[in-house]
C-alpha cells in the first residue's frame, strides 16, 4: 500500500499560526481534563481517609494491568451542566486491561458528591454498559455511591434511558454471557444495591462495603428497628448468610487482587477475524495535526494530511480518487487493524454520497470497520442539486451508514453541521465509539446562520408591532442569541451531555482508535444487508 | 608410597568426612564411610570406596553408636577408623572399642582423651606442670583465707557463686578496694538465688581472644607444634572465621604460647593431632583446655605450614614417626578459613533448610564442603554447609581472596551467612585485627542483610520476574496492541 | 496492581511487561527493558538498559533463587490476595462459627495461647466426619466456646482470636 505525500509547509506562518492555536485548545482540554479528574475540595479527600478509602483514580491503578493502556470516556460529561458540581458526572469509565482481558470500566467517584448519581451520572453509566454489549466487553463496577442526586430524580428515575437502564443492561450483559464483576468499596443503597447483586461475581470489603435496599436510617424510619450498617449489609453477613456477596476482602488492596484473579478466569473471547498487520507507526509526525487543523473551522483543508498523521506508515489506498472528490474514501491500518476511513473535503454532492455509499458497502462485504472524520457543513442546496436528487443521494448514504454490520467509528475532527452529521456517522447512528477534537463544534446550521434565523423571528415580530429597531437593538438581539449558540454547538457542551465518547487530543486519537478498533473485535460482526437504497 | 592401612574407615559424615576420604584415597588406601539414611546425597557418600549405611533413634545416634559403627568397620576389612571431629572422637571408650576389635584408632591414646577429656582434671595437671591457667581462688578450699586469696588473684576478678549459674550473681570487680564488699554482695545474692553463698573468683580476661596451637606427636616421643591459630570470631560459642597466623600476637608471644602448647603435649605423651587451646587478653594468656582430636579449622594450619594433618595423623596411627622436626615448619603467607553455615544471622543465627539446588564452590579457593547439589541441608545435624579456605601471602591478601571466594561461591536453595560474612570480612575492626570472642555480639548492625540497593533489587527482580512463569504469562496475556501501546491515557 | 515479591523476606513490587519481542520491568515508576539469557548450568546473563549481569538463577514454583552481584537471594512470588488478605489480619475476623452442628472431640489449645495460621485448634466430629478447626490467622486464644464432649449448633461460635496478628 503506498504512501500519501504531504504537502504541508511545516515551516509557513500559516501551520505555525495554527500549530499555536490548536496547541493552547489542546492545553485546554488537559487542564479540564486534570481539574475533573483530580480537583476536589479539600474536605471530600479527607472524608475518604477517614473513611479508610482509596482515592477512586488510584483504584484504578490498583486494578489495572501496569503498562497497559486505560482509554477513559467522557471525562469532561457534565462539565457544563450542574454549575460543574459534578466532575465527570462523578462517575469514571473506559476501557482497560485487567489480568490481560480487555474490560469496561465502570466507577463511581465517590470523590464527588459521595458518588451521587445525577442525570447525566445515570447516561453515563448506560452508555459504558451500552459500549460493554455492543462489543462485548465484560464490566468490572467499582461501587461506592451515595445514591441518586434526589432533587433531580424525575431526569434520571422513570424514563426509557434512565437508572433503569443500568439494571437492564446488566441483565442483558449476562444474558449474552458477558461477565461482569462489581467490587463494592462503599455504599451500595436502593438501585445501588442491585449492581453488585446483577453481577456475575463480587467482592466486598469488610468495614466500608454495604449492601441494602433501605439504610439504617430509611429502615428506623419505616419499621422502627434499629440496626447496624455491618448488621445489615456488611461484607460478612452477605458473604456468610445472604449470598448476595461472593467474596469478602480485608481491604481494597486485597478486594482488587481478588477481582484481578477473578478477571484471570475469564475466558477471552474469539476475536472477529480481519487481516490484521504488524502495526507501525505514522510516516508523518502526527504533532503536524495541530498546524493543519485552520483556526476558522470554514478554512479548506486536505483531510490526507490529518490520515497521514493517523494511520500505519501513512499508507492509504485511495478509492475513486478523481470522483466525487469532497469526500475521501480509502483502506489503511491503524495499529494493525483495517479501516476503511471516509474523510469530508468539502460538502456532500450526488458523486460524493454516491461513492460514500458504495464505499461502505464494499467495507462491509469486505469485513472492514468503517472510520468516519467528520468536517462537514452539510449537503449541497440549490436547484440543480434538488434536480440530480441530492435528497435522494444522500439517503443512499444514510442508508448504507445505518445499515452497514461492520463496527464504525467517528471523529469530529473540524465540525459536524446539519444533515452531514447523518451522513457521516453521527451519534443517532450507532459508530461503537465517538469523539470530538477540541475546536470541533456540532449543530444543526452554523452559529452566524442559525443566530440570523432566530433573531430575524423576533426582529419581524416586533416590526409588526410598528417598531423601527436600530443597529444597537438587532445587535442586542442577535448577540446573545449567537453566544448561546455557539455555547450550545462546542465539543464541550456536547461532551457535557454525552452526545460523544469523549473530547480527545488529536494526536491521542491513533491509540484511542487503536483500542476502539480491538474492542469492536471482540463482538462477531453479522452479514451485511441493507434496508431499500433509493435508486 | 606402600599403603599405610588396606583400608581405612570414616566414622563421620559431611564436610570432615569428604576431607578424611580425600587424603585416604590420595594416599592410596580404599576410602570407606558410614552413612545414615539422611545423608545419602553428600559428598562423603558419593566419594567413598565403599559406603556402609548405619541406623538409629535418629540420625545423630547412629553416628554416635560406636558399637555398630565397629562390626560393620570390621566387617568391611577397615584397619583404621577415623573419627573426624565431634561424635566419637574424643571418646576414649571408643578408642578403646576400636582396638580391642583389632583396628587403629587414628588419634591419640585413651589415656590422653580421658586425661583431656576432664575438664578439671586437665587443668589442675596443667597447672601442677607449671603451665600458665587463670588464677583461681575457690572458697570451698579454705574458707577463712578467701578473701585474701582472692586478693592475691589480682584484678580485674570474676566472682561468681559456687553453685551458680547462667550468668545469676556474677560480678566484675575491678577496684580490689571493693572486693570485700562486692564479695558480701556475691555471696547474699549467691545464697538468694541458689540458697548457697560460697563463692569462686578467677582472673576476669577483658575482652579474650581465643588462641589455640596446633600439636602433633608420634610414637617415637616426637612432639612438634603447627603454630596458632586464632578463633575469636564466634557468635554464640560457635566459631566463626579463623586464621593462622594470629594478628594479635608478637613473635615473642607466638613463641611462648606455641611453646607452651607443645610443652604440655610432650607432659601428657601426646600422640597424633591435638589441640591447645588458650584465653588471651592483656598480654596474657592462660590455658583453656585440649582437644584430643582434628579441628574444625585445621585447614588453616595446613594452608600456611603446607602439611595435610590427616595424613600425618594416619602415618603417625601407623607407627611410622613424625620424619620432621619443629626448626623445619614455619608460617607461611596468611590463611583464612570462614564457616559457611545454613542459618539467618538476622535472626539470631536461626538454623534454615532448604534443597541445595545449585552449589558451586568457588574455583579460587579451598571449599571443604559437607553437600553436594541436588542434596539437601536439614534440621538434623550442625548447620555448617562448608568451609572456605583461602591463602594469601599476607592478611590483607587473604582477607581480599576470602571476600572474592565467598562472592564466586554459588549456593542456591538455603540463606546461608555469606553476606554476614563478608560483612564482617569488610568490618574495620576486623580488618585492622581488633577483635575478641564478644566481637560479633557487640557489632548488632552486622546482622541484618543490608537494604538492597534500588538497582540491585530492580534486577533480582528482573531476573525474578523474566523467569517466574506466572509472571511471564501476565504479560503474554496483554493483547495487541495495547501492549505496543504500553502506559498510555487520554 | 504489581506483581507482589519478597526479596530475602522484603516486599517489593513490580511487573513484567510485554515490549514488542521482549519484555520491560516496570519497577517504582521506571520502565526498563530487560532481558534474560540462558546459558547452561542455570547460568544466565541479564540484560537491563544494556547492561549485562552475568547470574546464576533456579526457579522452584513461585520461588526463584538468584545469585547475583556475589551473594544468592530469594525472590518468593507471592499470592497477591494471600498476601493483601493478611496484611492487616482482616482476611479473617478472628471468630470462628461451626460450619455444621456436632461434637467437640478434642481441644488443643488453651486461652491465652498463642497460635499461628493453620494450627489445629479441635477437632469436631459431625456427621460421623472429623473436622479439624484450624487458625484463619496468627493470634491469641480469646475464648474457646466448648469443651471436648461437648455438642454444639451450626453457626456456634467456636474459638475466637484476639485481634492482634
Amino acid at each position: 500500500m503506498s504512501r500519501l505525500v504531504s504537502h504541508l509547509d511545516t515551516r509557513s506562518e500559516t501551520f505555525r499560526l495554527n500549530a499555536t492555536h490548536n496547541r493552547s485548545l489542546a492545553e485546554e482540554l488537559h487542564r479540564m481534563q486534570q481539574t475533573a479528574r483530580h480537583s476536589r475540595p479539600q474536605r471530600d479527600i479527607e472524608r475518604l481517609e477517614r473513611q479508610n478509602k482509596t482515592i477512586p483514580r488510584e483504584r484504578l491503578k490498583l486494578l489495572l494491568d501496569p503498562g497497559t493502556p486505560f482509554l477513559e470516556l467522557s471525562t469532561l460529561a457534565a462539565n457544563m451542566a450542574y454549575e460543574g458540581e459534578a466532575p465527570g458526572a462523578s462517575q469514571i469509565t473506559g476501557i482497560g486491561i485487567v489480568a490481560g482481558r480487555e474490560v469496561v470500566i465502570h466507577a463511581d467517584d465517590a470523590s464527588v458528591k459521595g458518588g451521587a448519581w445525577y442525570p447525566l451520572s445515570v447516561k453515563k453509566i448506560v452508555r459504558a454498559l451500552d459500549i460493554a454489549i455492543e462489543n462485548r466487553l465484560p464490566v468490572i463496577h467499582l461501587c461506592d455511591s451515595a445514591g441518586g442526586f434526589l432533587p433531580l430524580q424525575s431526569d434520571l428515575f422513570a424514563d426509557r434511558y434512565y437508572a433503569g437502564r443500568i439494571f437492564r443492561n446488566q441483565s442483558i450483559l449476562s444474558k449474552m454471557g458477558v461477565p461482569q464483576l462489581s467490587v463494592v468499596l462503599g455504599h451500595c443503597t436502593a438501585g445501588g444495591a442491585y449492581i453488585p447483586a446483577l453481577s456475575d461475581y463480587n467482592v466486598i470489603v469488610r468495614g466500608t462495603g454495604a449492601i441494602f435496599l433501605g439504610g439504617p436510617p430509611l429502615v428506623k424510619a419505616a419499621t422502627g428497628e434499629i440496626v447496624t450498617v455491618e448488621e445489615l449489609g456488611g461484607a460478612d453477613m452477605h458473604t456468610t448468610v445472604s449470598g448476595t456477596a461472593d467474596y469478602p476482602a480485608a481491604n481494597e488492596p486485597h478486594a482488587f487482587a481478588i477481582a484481578r484473579e477473578i478477571a484471570g478466569t475469564w475466558t477471552r473471547p474469539e476475536k472477529a477475524r480481519v487481516n490484521l498487520r504488524d502495526p507501525e507507526p505514522p510516516a508523518y509526525d502526527p504533532e503536524e495535526i495541530y498546524g493543519i487543523l485552520p483556526r476558522d473551522s470554514r478554512t479548506v483543508f486536505d483531510m490526507r494530511e490529518l490520515i497521514a498523521r493517523m494511520v500505519d506508515g501513512s499508507r492509504f489506498h485511495e478509492y475513486q480518487p478523481s470522483y466525487g472528490t469532497t469526500l475521501v474514501c480509502g483502506f489503511a491500518h491503524i495499529w494493525g487493524s483495517p479501516i476503511g476511513i471516509l474523510a469530508n473535503n468539502g460538502v456532500l454532492f450526488n458523486d460524493s454520497s454516491l461513492k460514500g455509499a458504495h464505499f461502505i458497502q464494499l467495507c462491509d462485504k469486505n469485513r472492514t470497520p468503517l472510520l468516519f472524520l467528520q468536517n462537514i457543513t452539510g449537503f449541497m442546496v440549490g436547484r440543480e442539486y434538488e434536480r440530480r436528487g441530492i435528497s435522494k443521494d444522500g439517503a443512499k448514504l444514510i442508508m448504507a451508514v445505518s445499515g452497514a454490520s461492520v463496527p464504525k467509528f467517528t471523529v469530529n475532527c473540524n465540525g459536524a453541521f446539519g444533515a452531514g452529521v447523518y451522513g457521516m456517522s453521527g451519534r443517532a447512528f450507532d459508530p461503537r465509539f465517538l469523539f470530538t477534537w477540541p475546536g470541533a463544534g456540532t449543530s444543526v446550521m452554523g452559529a452566524e446562520q442559525a443566530a440570523n434565523v432566530l433573531s430575524e423571528i423576533k426582529i419581524r415580530q416586533l416590526e409588526r408591532e410598528g417598531r423601527t429597531l436600530t443597529e444597537e437593538e438587532i445587535a442586542a438581539i442577535r448577540d446573545p442569541v449567537l453566544d448561546d449558540y455557539k455555547r450550545q454547538q462546542s465539543a464541550y457542551f456536547a461532551t457535557s451531555e454525552i452526545w460523544d465518547d469523549g473530547v480527545l487530543d488529536p494526536v491521542d486519537t491513533r491509540n484511542a482508535l487503536g483500542i476502539c478498533m480491538s474492542a469492536a473485535l471482540n463482538a462477531p460482526i453479522d452479514d451485511p444487508h441493507y434496508g431499500v437504497f433509493r435508486l | 608410597m606402600t599403603s599405610l592401612f588396606s583400608a581405612v574407615l570414616v566414622a563421620n559424615r559431611g564436610e570432615i568426612a569428604a576431607r578424611i576420604l580425600r587424603t585416604v584415597q590420595a594416599m592410596g588406601m580404599r576410602g570407606l564411610v558410614v552413612y545414615h539414611a539422611v545423608d545419602r546425597n553428600t559428598p562423603a557418600v558419593r566419594m567413598a570406596d565403599e559406603a556402609i549405611e548405619i541406623d538409629g533413634p535418629s540420625p545423630v545416634a547412629a553416628y554416635l553408636d560406636g558399637a555398630q559403627i565397629i562390626a560393620k568397620a570390621r566387617a568391611a576389612g577397615a584397619e583404621a577408623i577415623h573419627p573426624g571431629y565431634g561424635f566419637l572422637a574424643e571418646n576414649a571408650n571408643f578408642a578403646q572399642a576400636v582396638a580391642h576389635a583389632g583396628m587403629t584408632f587414628v588419634g591419640p591414646s585413651p589415656d590422653a582423651i580421658d586425661l583431656m577429656g576432664d575438664k578439671v582434671r586437665a587443668r589442675n595437671f596443667v597447672a601442677e606442670r607449671g603451665f600458665p591457667v587463670a588464677p583461681s581462688a575457690i572458697e570451698d578450699d579454705e574458707p577463712a583465707t578467701f578473701v585474701e586469696r582472692a586478693r592475691a588473684v589480682g584484678a580485674p576478678l570474676l566472682i561468681k557463686p559456687s553453685a551458680g549459674g547462667g550468668g545469676k550473681g556474677m560480678r566484675i570487680v575491678r577496684d580490689l578496694s571493693l572486693l570485700e564488699e562486692e564479695i558480701a554482695r556475691g555471696r547474699s545474692e549467691g545464697q538468694r538465688y541458689f540458697g548457697d553463698g560460697r563463692l569462686y573468683a578467677e582472673r576476669y580476661v577483658e575482652r579474650p581472644r581465643h588462641i589455640e596451637v596446633q600439636v602433633l606427636g608420634d610414637a617415637h616421643g616426637n612432639v612438634v607444634h603447627l603454630f596458632e591459630r586464632e578463633c575469636s570470631i564466634q557468635r554464640r560459642f560457635q566459631k566463626v572465621i579463623e586464621e593462622s597466623p594470629s594478628p594479635a600476637l608478637s613473635p615473642k608471644l607466638r613463641a611462648d604460647i606455641c611453646e607452651a602448647a607443645a610443652g604440655i603435649a610432650r607432659a601428657v605423651g601426646y600422640t597424633n593431632a591435638g589441640t591447645v587451646e588458650f584465653i588471651y587478653g592483656n598480654g596474657e594468656f592462660f590455658f583453656l583446655e585440649m582437644n584430643t582430636r582434628l579441628q574444625v579449622e585445621h585447614p588453616v594450619t595446613e594452608e600456611v605450614t603446607g602439611r595435610d594433618l590427616v595424613a600425618d595423623q594416619l602415618r603417625v596411627a601407623a607407627g611410622q614417626p613424625l620424619g620432621f622436626n619443629q626448626e623445619d615448619l614455619t608460617i607461611n603467607g596468611h590463611a583464612i578459613e570462614l564457616r559457611l553455615y545454613a542459618e539467618d544471622a538476622a535472626r539470631d543465627f536461626a538454623p534454615t533448610t532448604g534443597p541445595v539446588i545449585v552449589f558451586r564452590p568457588s574455583p579460587d579457593a579451598r571449599i571443604d564442603a559437607g553437600v553436594v547439589e541436588g542434596g539437601e541441608v536439614t534440621a538434623a545435624f550442625d548447620p555448617m554447609i562448608a568451609k572456605v579456605i583461602v591463602h594469601g601471602s599476607d592478611r590483607a591478601d587473604a582477607i581480599a581472596r576470602a571476600d572474592k571466594a565467598l562472592a564466586e561461591t554459588v549456593l542456591l536453595g538455603c540463606r546461608t551467612n555469606s553476606g554476614f560474612l563478608r560483612r564482617l570480612l569488610a568490618d574495620e575492626d576486623f580488618r585492622h585485627g581488633e577483635f575478641h570472642t564478644g566481637t560479633i555480639a557487640e557489632k548488632a548492625d552486622l546482622l541484618p542483610e543490608p537494604e538492597l540497593s534500588p538497582d540491585l533489587a530492580k534486577r533480582v527482580l528482573a531476573a525474578a520476574s523474566l523467569s517466574l512463569r506466572t509472571t511471564r504469562e501476565a504479560a503474554e496475556a496483554i493483547p495487541a496492541p495495547h501492549s505496543l501501546i504500553g502506559d498510555w491515557n487520554n | 496492581m504489581q506483581h507482589i515479591f519478597t526479596i530475602d523476606g522484603e516486599r517489593a513490587d513490580a511487573w513484567l511487561s510485554p515490549s514488542g519481542t521482549s519484555y520491560a520491568l516496570i519497577h517504582e515508576g521506571e520502565v526498563t527493558p530487560v532481558k534474560l539469557t540462558e546459558q547452561t548450568g542455570n547460568r544466565a546473563v541479564l540484560t537491563l538498559d544494556g547492561q549485562d549481569t552475568p547470574i546464576t538463577i533456579v526457579t522452584i514454583n513461585d520461588q526463584v533463587w538468584v545469585h547475583i552481584d556475589g551473594a544468592a537471594h530469594e525472590v518468593v512470588l507471592q499470592s497477591a490476595i494471600d498476601f493483601l488478605g493478611s496484611a492487616d489480619g482482616g482476611a479473617s475476623s478472628g471468630t470462628i462459627l461451626a460450619p455444621m452442628p456436632g461434637t467437640v472431640i478434642s481441644v488443643q489449645v488453651a486461652v491465652g495461647d498463642a497460635v499461628s495460621i493453620g494450627e489445629t485448634l479441635m477437632i469436631i466430629e459431625s456427621m460421623k466426619l472429623e473436622t479439624a478447626i484450624k487458625a484463619p490467622r496468627d493470634g491469641v486464644i480469646e475464648t474457646l466456646g466448648f469443651a471436648a464432649g461437648q455438642t454444639f449448633d451450626q453457626n456456634a461460635l467456636l474459638v475466637t482470636l484476639e485481634g492482634e496478628d
